[in-house]
């Protein structure tokens, strides 16, 4: 079972960066006090992952998935972003799955070892 | 760049023939706000019709789906009391006319209020207010 998220949505787009001054208690002045923040990093070197209804039900499974069950029988999975997952079931029982994201790549080596142990390896 | 919201019209008075050319826009409308929606994780999904021309017969069942679809997309946002649009097919208004497009261009304006205040990885931390880094007002 998944949990529903919901986004803030603002109504007035004039309130959409602003802030109340309040007092020490948390409450507000006479009469009310308002800021206008925006937060400015300037240039940013990669795309930021919104932390949004989007990623939460994708991190719960929801997410738009084409999967390909391939002849020599890794799996390819590829999202709506069109990033790939490549899973190698390996000769020696050990499984490597591959993500691939534009250039950067993040792999994890599940070995199920002699003791019943499992190790999971990310490089 | 011009975008289809901006030409919706939601200020029809006196005798308005609603005609294909209305209910293209609509239906370019509808199909881009799905879209918008379910690219932020508001999954909606529509098959709206925009090749109508004058004269075409506007079939029931097509209607309640150019219909339905609007509803697919205000179900993300809005319940029915706040921009209240036709329940059935039967017979519009100047007035529902007017809050069909209402209806689209306040949920893409709303669409593009969340957009502006979302929070991204890196920006905050997990109990922290706001979003900003911990500062102080």
């Amino acid at each position: 079972m998944i949990i529903n998220i919901n986004d803030l949505v603002p109504t007035d787009n004039t309130k959409l960066y602003r802030y109340e001054k309040v007092n020490t208690a948390g409450e507000s002045l006479s009469p009310p006090e308002y800021v206008y923040l925006k937060y400015a990093p300037g240039e940013l070197s990669l795309q930021p992952t919104a932390i949004n209804r989007e990623l939460l039900l994708a991190m719960q499974g929801f997410q738009a998935t084409t999967t390909v069950f391939n002849s020599d029988g890794s799996i390819t999975e590829t999202n709506s972003k069109n990033e790939v997952m490549q899973t190698v079931f390996n000769a020696d029982g050990s499984i490597t799955q591959t993500f691939t994201a534009g250039a950067q790549v993040i792999t994890k080596t599940t070995t199920f070892n002699e003791d019943g142990s499992i190790s999971e390896v990310v490089s | 760049m011009s975008d289809i919201f901006d030409t919706l019209i939601t200020n029809r008075t006196g005798r308005t023939i609603y005609g294909a050319e209305d209910t293209n826009r609509v239906g370019l409308a509808t199909t881009e706000l799905a879209k918008r929606l379910s690219e932020k994780g508001y999954f909606t999904t529509v098959a709206s019709k925009t090749d109508w021309k004058n004269g075409d017969i506007y079939y029931k069942e097509l209607l309640q789906t150019y219909l339905d679809n609007v509803k697919k997309c205000k179900n993300n946002f809005l319940n029915d009391t706040e921009v209240p649009i036709p329940k059935d097919v039967y017979y519009w208004t100047n007035e529902d006319a007017n809050n069909i497009e209402k209806c689209l261009k306040l949920l893409n304006e709303l669409q593009n209020n969340m957009t502006q205040v979302l929070r991204y990885s890196g920006t905050f931390y997990s109990g922290s207010m706001d979003g900003l880094r911990g500062y102080c007002l």
